[in-house]
């Protein structure tokens, strides 16, 4: 293990500055503030410094520096990540955000090799006039990167067909937190050995910084059509979701959005035209060969109709079908306009559970007197319930938080995972024990420590650290100051609000 | 004594006594990989069976010595299935699949065991049961131990169980042969034809002379299409195929036949590079006759795959002159391609590829998951 | 917010506002001094962040990384048609620097700017000089010196580059209203030309023209400096002003001002005896495209030229007007309309901002102009008279064969071949 860095912050800074460049590099406390949460504002973190570097060797001399001094650093993409995995705890940020050069697109073979910090949707709107798409779709693909992408293996609407981000990662250039740059994976698509590109993909930042990434590109279907299915209750909906998978059809995506979802969504600017009086819609998207969509399609229609749908509207042209989705992967921000905070969770359920788990959360949010956002992608069991707020109520906050740990709870029991794209980060760090054994959480760890063996790397996410034998072998024998070293304070560090507090009370004391 | 916990003694006992341990399933492809010195086989041949089955969830889980043709019949029941078919017979166990990333046609459309796996539980070297992934189909949570142990060829942990993603059995499922005997001109030109259209088969692949043979397609090169879906999907593509080749329907079992082309062979040797380069040497290839050399080319995956039976060093090196032009292009854009040895003579490993996990990481990890080096010491190289 | 730092501030009174970010980042990719400067800092996401600080007290006013940051901002507004949530972006700004102004001084550039431009008496002789410096040779001479004085004369020099055109007798039936236009100081004083050419294609479309006499600057540059004071001391006299003439339109042919005077009654909303008149005057203002577009707009004679065109961030993004000017191009026969890459991107005018932040501005403008080059076509049609000034000053500077020109000119010189 490296010794811990006996320079203090700004020497750091300077000797940053010297690889970046003082305008990308971040010291002053006023200036690091908007750097202490992502996505998910009701965590926040004060970082010690942020560095931005503008090119991969910049990328790759800052993870040297940082590993010749022995400081731990989190990266970070465009802070669009749900989980709180982005944030430095009087640490430093390496933003990957200036990394957003298209290195190469192989029209013929269909792959595109991508700086990590190109924007998801950038990639989609480089690729799109060759006839292909890159399917990994978050609903923040306006503003993530892929390397982000990577590192949370995010999913997103239509990854129901199409597969999630590491079905879609070829190979990978890594930056490991020791300053050693590996390649993982293989362009061709298949290798011998461990599949450390699969290990990697995924591993919310705790073994790296993978600066070049190559993906698959997938052409673009010869055919799409979009449904809008409304109803009059939720039970009818999430019967018919479960229909349509039985059936067999695999929709490109089947997304779910509740009464109140709806209503937030038609008051946005991206009202897509949902039905306000319905209690909640199916978005159905199917794809593929003209031929095949048509017959598929009329099936889909029927299990809606049977199953008890108001209406069912097929998107007349793209224009429409936009509409349709705009809607949708917006949703998550509109209900901006409901509360000033806003909890947005991430659950999977087996999908045949889907009715009895909408029933207990409706039944947990009544009980604690919250309402409940439901929009997921009901197709393979990815709930998103979302609860907005006012974190300044204490009341209301403590009910917000307990309704959420008991519908977390439910899902976990009907035998579900507690993240199903948003990654474990600091938020469901809480929850890995409820699902993972100590031995598989301790083989999590032993995996870390090979990529990162002084775990500099993110530390304090994805795995709780008390779970984690070896490295609490090593640390006690090192004694526990040695695993990290913290830089002396220049200031105080940002005050957490009151609902950060709040929230990891909440997990912690729950356990 | 659940049967995990069976494994977990193995094991336990293996690292008390330093003895190195076989792993197996049926013991079918136990001539694959490198040279492994063991004292004792730990074979899961027999703890098979269904765990856990929701059809309406499509996810199955199951123990891992279940066999292939296990899961193929209590899929069947209910209208689904698992669209794996890795080379070899249904006899093999999902263990051993899943442990070697054995993928065959099917990987065309559905993609690899890695991209099949939902959640497995394993046995460490230490002898600890460690769980990655779960049962549902999508899932974020910790870090990807599923993925690692794919392909891991036993030698991070002894697999015990498997959950997968399933999917409906396909309304209509129909599989078609094209005779390549035109020049090599008109092969090219007709791949290239394949390759830009909409066709979107569940299998394709190319075959050589002496692979066609073995499979009664006649004595030159041929085409393997399947296309299934629903009878739409299938009509629509059988037409469009028709417009540019001669089709000729083939039984299904003639799927099962090119998966066990491999039976008895001495070396296989699998290619796999960026798919362009087989448009334009897939044609010179195949008709290059080489009839001990039995090469088939998956043009959509980019792969080729290259079988010797019988002889010996001779072979070996006709195969690998075989797989040089896709190698080793002149473009100089070889660094795209990957050479990887399933199966070679047990002299020749040492030479062509003494180990795929000497780097750092890969020897970390196994450090990490098998420090006293019991499970299946050496199959991947040291 | 309990124990908010800055009560009684302009921001404080926006929290709301604040409040419906949800942090989401969609506003990231939009921003140009983000893609630029590449700092969350310089993001909306980011600054809204800095704003909700300040009402926290985890920064204080006076810190110069926060005004710096408020200060980079263009105020395009790019933000507002993405956010989810709604956030009132650029009043948050508005007041946010107002509040950032009661404790620093503006920097004596813009402080003079503002002076200026809210003084009718001195703006005119202003103007005049600056008009007279524009029919010289000086402007283009100067052009080429290096930094804020080459651009200036640049953006001079450029306003006396419009399109050729005869004269013609504008004749209309006034049936579709009284209208009244908008001069504008920086219209009035540059680009009189074009506002003669509004008044006569509004003519020529049915509106009859009805004179305003009292109206001054709209306010707009004073508002986005966080000097409200003054912004709505003008607003109470231009509301005044049009409330008089009678007219049914006001016609703006400047999308910065169109946009702020759309805005009057947020402007006014605090001031009880004129908030509703400030509503009621704002409900109808309209930008010229829209009340040409509403009226077809007629056809004119053929002007077989090719013209790219580029969306002033005022007109898409605060009045999320769109097609309006389109239409007013494709009323031209003849005229080939060749798409601009990243048009709907700030070229960064940004009122004053080219010229108290010149870096930035610089940055942003580089891919405009080189998209431009890219369209090839002789003419950048844009219609807000700062979007003018900015693009047709880089055209001189980087030596690319383009003029910048106001949609109502192409229209009018349309009209004007008509004639003939």
């Amino acid at each position: 293990m490296t010794p811990p860095s006996q320079l203090n912050a700004s020497a750091v800074a300077d000797r940053l500055a010297e690889i970046v460049g003082d305008r990308h590099v971040l010291s002053r406390q006023s200036e690091l503030l908007v750097y202490n949460s992502d996505g998910l504002p009701g965590y926040r973190r004060q970082p010690r410094l942020a560095v931005f570097p503008g090119t991969r060797d910049e990328a790759i001399a800052v993870v040297r520096l940082l590993a010749d001094e022995g400081l731990p650093f989190v990266p970070r993409g465009a802070g669009t990540g749900l989980s709180g995995g982005a944030l430095a705890d009087d640490i430093i940020v390496v933003g990957l955000h200036r990394l957003k050069e298209i290195i190469s697109l192989d029209i013929d073979n269909r792959r595109a090799t991508v700086e990590s910090g190109v924007v998801n949707l950038r990639l989609n709107k480089y690729v799109a006039p060759y006839g292909l798409l890159y399917a990994p779709d978050p609903s923040s693909e306006a503003a993530c990167t892929i390397g982000g992408n990577v590192a949370e293996n995010a999913g997103g609407p239509h990854c129901l067909k199409y597969g999630v981000t590491l079905n879609h990662v070829l190979a990978m250039t890594v930056v490991l937190p020791s300053g050693e740059v590996v390649d993982l994976g293989s362009k061709s698509g298949e290798h011998d050995g461990y599949d450390l590109r699969g290990a990697f993909i995924g591993s919310e930042g705790c073994f790296g910084l993978a600066l070049e990434i190559t993906v698959k590109l997938t052409p673009r279907p010869q055919t799409v059509r979009t449904l809008l299915a409304d109803f009059m209750s939720v039970d009818e909906a999430a019967r018919v979701t479960s229909a349509i998978i039985a059936s067999g059809i695999v929709p490109a995506a089947l997304e779910f959005m509740d009464g109140p979802t709806i209503r937030v969504v038609e008051s946005s600017i991206y009202a897509a035209g949902y039905p306000k009086d319905a209690e909640a819609i199916l978005l159905i998207e199917l794809d593929g060969l003209e031929a095949g969509v048509s017959a598929d399609l009329e099936v889909v229609r029927q299990v809606c109709v049977e199953g008890g749908a108001r209406n069912v509207k097929v998107a007349r042209d793209d224009a429409e079908r936009t509409k349709l989705w705009q809607g949708r992967k917006k949703a998550f921000g509109a209900m901006g306009r409901l509360a000033p905070h806003l909890i947005v969770q991430d659950a999977v359920i087996p999908r045949t559970r889907l009715s009895d788990i909408l029933e207990t959360i409706h039944a947990i949010s009544e009980k604690y007197g919250v309402v409940v956002c439901n929009v997921f992608h009901a197709g393979d069991g990815n709930l998103h319930p979302n609860i907005a707020y006012s974190a300044d109520d204490p009341d209301e906050s403590e009910r917000v938080h307990s309704a959420m740990v008991e519908i977390m709870r439910a899902c976990i029991d009907a035998g579900g995972s507690i993240t199903g794209e948003h990654g474990v980060g600091l938020d469901k760090i809480g929850y890995m024990e409820a699902i993972f054994s100590e031995t598989s959480l301790n083989a999590m760890c032993a995996l870390r420590s090979v990529f990162d063996p002084d775990r500099r790397a993110n530390p304090g996410k994805v795995v709780p650290v008390h779970s984690c034998r070896e490295w609490n072998a090593v640390a006690s024998a090192r004694g526990a100051a040695s695993v990290r070293e913290p830089m002396p304070l220049a200031a105080e560090p940002a005050r957490p609000s009151a609902r950060s507090r709040n929230l990891e009370s909440d997990l912690w004391e729950d356990r | 004594m659940t049967r995990t916990e069976a494994v977990v003694t193995t094991v336990r006992e293996g690292v008390a006594g330093r003895t190195p341990l076989r792993i197996a399933g049926r013991g079918n492809w136990l001539s694959a990989g490198r040279p492994v010195s063991a004292a004792k086989t730990l074979s899961l041949g027999d703890d098979s069976g269904v765990v856990s089955y929701v059809p309406g969830d499509l996810t199955l889980t199951v123990r891992a010595g279940s066999t292939l043709a296990e899961i193929e019949r209590v899929t069947r029941e209910h209208d689904q299935w698992l669209p794996l078919d890795p080379f070899g017979s249904d006899d093999g166990t999902i263990g051993a699949t899943i442990a070697t990333a054995s993928a065959g046609p099917l990987a065309t459309n559905f993609g690899l065991p890695r991209d099949l796996l939902l959640g497995l539980e394993f046995v460490n070297g230490l002898g600890e049961v460690v769980r990655g992934g779960g049962r549902v189909v999508k899932n974020v949570a910790g870090f990807d131990l599923s993925r690692l142990l794919t392909g891991s060829w036993g030698t991070l942990g002894v697999i015990t169980e498997v959950t997968l993603r399933l999917y409906a059995r396909p309304k209509v499922d129909r599989s078609f042969a094209v005779s390549l005997e035109g020049s090599e001109k008109s092969t090219t030109a007709l791949l290239r034809t394949v390759a830009a259209s909409q066709l979107a088969p569940f299998a394709l692949e190319l075959l050589n002379g002496a692979a066609a043979r073995s499979l009664g397609l006649g004595d030159s090169a041929a085409l393997l299409i399947r296309l299934g879906g629903n009878a739409p999907i299938v009509e629509v593509q059988l037409k469009a195929l028709s417009q540019v080749a001669r089709t000729e329907e083939v039984e299904q079992s003639t799927w099962t036949e090119f998966r066990e082309i491999d039976r008895g062979a001495e070396s296989v040797i699998r290619i796999s590079t960026l798919p362009t380069r087989f448009l334009g040497t897939a044609a010179s290839i195949l008709a290059d006759t080489q009839p001990r050399v039995v090469i088939s080319i998956n043009p959509r995956r980019g792969v080729m795959r290259l079988v010797t039976s019988g002889g010996g060093e001779q072979e070996l090196m006709t195969t690998v002159d075989a797989g040089i032009p896709v190698s080793f292009p002149t473009d100089g854009q070889g660094a795209g391609t990957s050479v990887i040895f399933e199966k070679l003579p047990p002299e020749v490993w040492p030479v062509v590829s003494p180990s795929v996990v000497s780097d750092p990481l890969s020897r970390g990890i196994k450090n990490a998951y098998d420090p006293h080096n019991i499970l299946n010491p050496g199959i991947l190289g040291d | 917010m309990p124990g908010c730092a800055l009560p009684g501030t302009p921001l404080a009174d926006a929290l709301p506002g604040i409040n419906a970010c949800v942090h989401c980042g969609f506003c990231l990719q939009a921003c140009p001094t983000y893609l630029n400067l590449e700092d969350e800092n310089d993001s909306p996401r980011g600054r809204i962040f800095l704003m909700r600080s300040l009402l926290e007290g985890t920064v204080r006013p006076d810190d110069p990384s926060v005004q710096q940051h408020i200060d980079q901002c263009l105020g395009c507004r790019a933000c507002e048609p993405v956010c989810p949530s709604g956030v009132p972006y650029g009043q948050l700004l508005e007041a946010t620097r107002a509040t950032l102004r009661e404790s620093r001084p503006t920097p004596f550039l813009a402080r003079l700017i503002l002076f200026v431009f809210a003084r009718a008496w001195l703006l005119r002789p202003a103007m005049f000089f600056s008009r007279l410096l524009a029919a010289t040779p000086i402007p283009t001479l100067l052009s080429g010196v290096k930094g804020r004085l080459g651009f200036a004369m640049a953006m001079l020099a450029s306003t006396g580059r419009s399109i050729e055109r005869s004269r013609y007798n504008a004749i209309g039936r006034g049936e579709r209203g009284r209208a009244a236009t908008l001069r504008g100081c920086v219209m009035d004083g540059l680009f009189s030309a074009t506002n003669r050419a509004t008044e006569r294609v509004l003519t020529v479309n049915g509106y009859a023209i009805v004179d305003a006499p009292g109206q001054q600057c709209c306010g707009a540059l004073h508002a986005h400096a966080g000097d409200l004071e003054n912004a709505r001391k003008l607003a109470r006299r231009n509301i005044a002003a049009f409330e008089k003439s009678g007219a049914e339109f006001i016609a703006v042919n400047a999308a910065g001002c169109g946009a702020i005077m759309k805005e009057y009654g947020h402007l006014l909303k605090d001031d009880p005896e004129w908030r509703e008149r400030a509503s009621a005057l704002g409900s109808r203002v309209r930008d010229v495209s829209e009340l040409l577009a509403a009226a077809g707009p007629r056809t004119g004679g053929a002007l077989p030229i090719r013209v790219t065109y580029d969306a002033p961030c005022h007109l898409q993004h605060a009045q999320r007007v769109t097609d309006a000017p389109l239409s007013v191009l494709a009323a031209i026969p003849g005229l080939e309309l060749v798409p601009l890459h990243d048009s709907d991107q700030c070229c960064g005018s940004a009122g004053i901002y080219n010229l108290i932040e010149p870096d930035t501005s610089d940055a942003v403008l580089a891919p405009k102009l080189a998209n431009i080059r890219d369209t090839r076509a002789p003419w950048v049609a844009t219609g807000n008279p700062g979007c003018l000034m900015q693009i047709g000053a880089g055209l001189i500077r980087a030596d690319i064969p383009a003029r910048s020109i106001h949609p109502v000119d192409l229209l009018d010189a349309s009209y004007a071949a008509f004639g003939q």
